[in-house]
């Protein structure tokens, strides 16, 4: 398994995607926050778009925690991830490596739950580039805000988690198709679509039940604050360990039984 | 006789459509063993199911005689079907993330296959600028980390050059040779099979149609005598005299092609010389394992 591991990590390193898709993430960060300041700067003048109304309702709160907050709660870096993902596991699958991998004996259990930690620290390094980047540029234009170190921390953990889930899933669904552009597609469509969705869903059975607090995107958007409610975090915890570990379950199980060309 | 590789019955179904069909194969320590069939014959389904690409669906697998597969695969190299290569990686990088998977410290290894192989100065060139018989090479270096002992080759020789084919049969021939590596291979260039084969396998629809050693397959190819002679219609006369009933065909080389008879070539040449006919040449031909293939498969399909 360690030899596995390592092998992974030898690729991730030599993965354009992974560096092309972080390198992204610090510039999305930087872009966002900057096109923010220019938003609010706009908003205030006389005669502004009305379309930047919205942004008259940040300038009291705006800081580089507040941006972080809510620029996580988009999901950009998710997106990226989402891309990273599955342009790293379907490539092995159209360059046909991973039969050079299976056909020496690994267990495709193992090489399945590897390829999810690899993509998992990927991400989390993705993620972790996008927030700094995001911090330190919004600290920079707006000052860093009132934050605890222990709401900073509890942010970051849950969101990490939940980062962790969307992993598993962008796994599943790329060891799977197998299809580059397909699996890239399919990974956006959940981090940007499903929560439209399952709110949709949710409205056709008269909006009893909102499925959309059952899914990994309606906790993010719960999450992404520094002073989360207890209830809030631990609903959170059992999203992200449901979905990640139904997605590595699901995943081991077909690619178990599945053929490799 | 120890085997390396023994199939039993082994099928593949494609939802209905039964690609490998009951196959039992032998193949022995130390042998070349030519995998032979048509497109879609089901060579390569038999050769993934072996590589654990693909479960059969019927039959068992015995890999150095023990049925537990995974625990033996690392001891068989693999090239299936095209090179499977990081494109962006060089040649020593891709080697070098195949060291790490199999565990192997000694990094010297890498840069010597790659020597072993042919493409040893390809330095900072991505696999993506390989030529195909380049990559078939890496393919074949790759294959060798770990120090295997039993090679499964899915037409490794495709892509190459005429130059090229000879030195990776060479290649394999050496290492059959030289370290004893057994070799299951698939090539469509039956005549460069002929030259290193110990070991046939005949695959047809599916289904074994033939397997035997290759010093059986002079007696099962046809063998003829080929007459060079200043006189055709004398050398018709005389050998119709001589053997009642014998089979005659004109070359476009102006000479004659006698069914069989190979064995007689010393009474025919006697006694055409002997009727005032000169005899130029007096050649046994055989059929090639290219024309033996072609008559099992009833003369119509390719390899």
């Amino acid at each position: 398994m360690l030899n596995i591991l390592k092998s992974e990590f030898y690729k991730l390193k030599k993965s354009k995607a992974f560096w092309v898709c972080t390198a992204l993430c610090l510039i999305f960060g930087i872009i966002m926050i900057v096109a923010m300041q220019s938003g609010m700067t706009m908003a205030q003048q006389p005669n502004h778009d009305p379309d930047l109304d919205s942004m008259l309702e940040l300038i009291p709160l705006v800081s580089g925690t507040f941006m972080l907050g809510y620029l996580i709660s988009m999901g950009f870096n998710t997106i990226f991830v989402g891309i990273f993902v599955a342009v790293f596991i379907s490539s092995e699958f159209s360059y046909g490596t991973m039969k050079n991998t299976l056909s020496r004996g690994a267990d495709r259990i193992k090489v399945f739950f590897i390829k999810f930690l690899v993509c998992g620290c990927a991400a989390l390094i993705m993620q972790f580039v996008f927030m700094i980047t995001v911090l330190l540029a919004g600290t920079i234009i707006w000052g860093f805000g009132t934050a605890t170190f222990s709401g900073m921390l509890g942010m970051v953990l849950t969101q990490s988690l939940l980062t962790l889930a969307y992993t598993a899933l962008f796994t599943f669904i790329s060891m799977t198709m197998r299809a580059g552009g397909g699996a890239i597609a399919v990974n956006i469509m959940c981090v940007t679509m499903a929560s439209t969705l399952l709110d949709a869903i949710s409205m056709l059975f008269g909006g009893k039940l909102n499925l959309n607090n059952y899914w990994i995107g309606g906790a993010v958007s719960k999450l992404a604050t520094i002073t989360p409610a207890s209830g809030d975090i631990i609903q959170g915890i059992i999203i992200a360990t449901a979905w990640g570990a139904a997605a590595i379950l699901f995943g081991m199980t077909l690619f178990k039984k599945q053929d490799v060309k | 006789m120890e085997y390396i590789l023994q199939t039993n019955e082994v099928s593949k179904d494609f939802s209905g459509k039964m690609a490998v069909d009951h196959v039992s194969i032998k193949v022995n320590r130390g042998d070349i063993y030519g995998f032979i069939g048509e497109n879609g014959a089901g060579k390569t389904t038999l050769m993934r199911m072996v590589c654990g690409l693909a479960d059969p669906t019927g039959g068992d697998i015995t890999l150095f005689g023990n049925k537990d597969l995974v625990s033996q695969r690392y001891k068989v190299g693999c090239t299936i079907e095209n090179p499977a290569l990081y494109p962006a990686m060089t040649a020593l990088e891709n080697m070098e993330a195949q060291c790490l998977l199999l565990g192997i410290k000694d990094k010297n290894v890498c840069p010597k296959l790659l020597d072993m192989a042919g493409i040893g100065g390809t330095g900072k060139k991505k696999a993506k600028d390989f030529s195909l018989g380049m990559k078939q090479r890496l393919m074949i270096a790759l294959s060798l980390l770990g120090d295997p002992e039993f090679l499964v080759l899915d037409e490794p020789t495709n892509g190459l050059d005429p130059m090229g084919i000879k030195e990776v049969r060479d290649f394999i021939g050496r290492l059959n040779k030289d370290r004893g590596i057994t070799v299951l291979i698939s090539s469509h260039i039956l005549g460069d099979l002929e030259k290193m084969a110990t070991r046939y396998g005949v695959i047809s629809g599916g289904k074994m149609v033939d397997e035997f050693q290759a010093d059986e397959l002079s007696g099962r190819c046809g063998k003829n005598l080929v007459i060079y002679a200043n006189d055709m219609r004398k050398v018709e006369e005389v050998v119709g005299r001589m053997f009642n009933g014998v089979q005659f065909e004109h070359t476009p080389e102006n000479s004659i092609r006698i069914k069989g008879h190979v064995e007689d070539a010393g009474r025919i040449n006697k006694q055409l010389v002997d009727e005032g006919v000169t005899v130029n040449a007096l050649t046994p031909e055989g059929d090639k394992l290219e024309d033996y293939f072609l008559k099992l498969m009833g003369g119509h399909k390719h390899a």
